[in-house]
């Protein structure tokens, strides 16, 4: 992570450069990329001069530039673990700490693809390499992990696995039709050009995925930060989410 | 230690590749000029410079499933490079291409021109004397530059990451391992990983150093 987290600083130093006191950096799971950025637009028109800035990547890497002091405003994370334990290092407002929206985990494959329709189909021999996320560190890789594991897939699949650092790698992946098939969160399969859902993960199989957001502790924008994870779950936030593939927090 | 034995097979086969491919693309260009020559030494180049990540571009583009020429490779002709160690093997041996190259035309082309001409006069086909008077002469040369292939192909990162991805047990070489366990906090790990890649280095730029040395100390006394 040292390497990123100098990025991340080089790249947060000049924003913060550029930045004036109304702005907030937000660090969210990259599954997030395009839903924000609209939810972002509704925000900042109800709070003229304000600027919100995202950083988009894994939550395990987002996680890990926070413990290392990276100057967020506001996390929000695909998977309780991150969340969870940034909250034990105190590095959160644990007040502030909201459920904002539940998703599915979906089995995708690329258009054209006459092979793999169900999970099972996932062991047959024309199958080479699935994609899907870093189970070290990626939330989506998580649930993949306990889902095929509880399909007892995954010790018969690890051979062919193709290992992406965050979920939009994962479906590049796919979408690149250089893998057969790949395992992404719902969001990510609708705004994919190339690829379609053959299978959606049954909630049996995993723990709920469960979006959470909150305020860092060494935010400088508390009050702002909290106002935003508020409006996340605000109807209106909340229409957008789902016009995205998001649900409701369970 | 699976990045170990990921890394040896692949530095090896690469090694092997460029060892004879390399021999005989020293061999055309040590025997003298010919068309096309500033252009071909050019290219064959190319790889010390460019980004690693442009060779594995285009490595990606013509072995991936992009294009028509792709898919048929790979669905027709059962050719699948990406994601597997043969492809980091190839990424390795491009990489590292130059390097054979270079120091193999070198030694070929400190022959004297004396007996190869005497050979061709006593009537010997080109390829017996590539044989019988270039390898005797300029082996040493040769295994020199496939020892720093070796070294090099075993030191790739960017190219393999591309086009064979970072699949432990599978693609996952020690540079890739060392970049994994450094983004993980597995100090440990880095450290050993370092280690080992350091002091393989080492040996063997020490190795042929020695050699050169003894090569220009050699050309000094005759």
């Amino acid at each position: 992570m040292r390497l990123r987290y100098c990025l991340l600083f080089v790249f947060l130093f000049c924003v913060s450069l550029s930045a004036s006191a109304d702005d907030l950096i937000v660090s969210a799971a990259a599954s997030m990329t395009d839903v924000l950025q609209e939810i972002a637009k509704h925000f900042e028109a109800s709070h003229p001069g304000l600027n919100i800035k995202f950083n988009f990547a894994s939550s395990g890497a987002l996680q890990e530039q926070i413990e290392q002091g990276a100057p967020v405003d506001v996390f929000i994370s695909a998977a309780k673990k991150q969340m969870d334990a940034l909250q034990s290092k105190h590095l959160i407002d644990t007040t502030t700490r909201k459920n904002i929206i539940s998703t599915d985990l979906v089995l995708i494959t690329v258009n054209g693809n006459a092979v793999v329709h169900s999970w099972q189909d996932l062991t047959s021999s024309a199958v080479h390499n699935i994609a899907i996320s870093d189970p070290a560190s990626v939330p989506s890789g998580e649930y993949t992990k306990e889902t095929l594991t509880a399909m007892g897939l995954w010790e018969t699949l690890y051979p062919k696995f193709v290992l992406g650092e965050n979920v939009r790698q994962t479906l590049t992946y796919v979408e690149s039709g250089n893998v057969e098939a790949g395992v992404v969160f719902k969001p990510d399969a609708l705004i994919a050009k190339n690829s379609l859902i053959v299978a959606v993960a049954p909630s049996t199989t995993h723990e709920p995925i469960v979006y959470s957001a909150a305020v860092v502790s060494s935010s400088s924008h508390h009050d702002l930060a909290a106002q935003f994870v508020d409006y996340l779950t605000s109807e209106e936030a909340q229409k957008i989410f789902q016009k995205y593939g998001f649900a409701l927090p369970q | 230690m699976s990045p170990l034995w990921v890394s040896a097979k692949v530095a090896l086969v690469a090694a092997v590749l460029v060892l004879v491919l390399g021999t005989i693309a020293a061999w055309r260009l040590a025997q003298g000029k010919f068309r096309g020559k500033a252009l071909i030494e050019t290219f064959l180049t190319l790889p010390l410079i460019l980004p690693p990540t442009v060779v594995g571009y285009y490595l990606l583009v013509v072995f991936g499933r992009g294009t028509a020429w792709g898919q048929w490779l790979n669905d027709f002709a059962g050719i699948r490079l990406l994601f597997t160690w043969e492809g980091a093997a190839l990424a390795a041996a491009i990489m590292s291409f130059p390097l054979m190259v270079k120091t193999a035309a070198a030694a070929m082309e400190s022959i004297e021109r004396e007996y190869i001409e005497t050979a061709r006069t006593s009537g010997a086909t080109e390829w017996q004397i590539f044989r019988h008077v270039y390898i005797p002469l300029s082996y040493k040369g040769i295994l020199a530059g496939a020892v720093l292939a070796f070294a090099r192909g075993l030191g790739e990162f960017g190219a393999t990451l591309m086009v064979a991805g970072n699949i432990p047990g599978r693609t996952q070489t020690l540079p890739l391992a060392l970049y994994n366990a450094v983004e993980s906090g597995n100090d440990n790990a880095a450290l050993l990983y370092t280690v080992i890649l350091t002091i393989t280095g080492f040996a063997i730029l020490w190795g042929v150093q020695q050699y050169q040395q003894y090569l220009t100390t050699a050309r000094a006394e005759k």
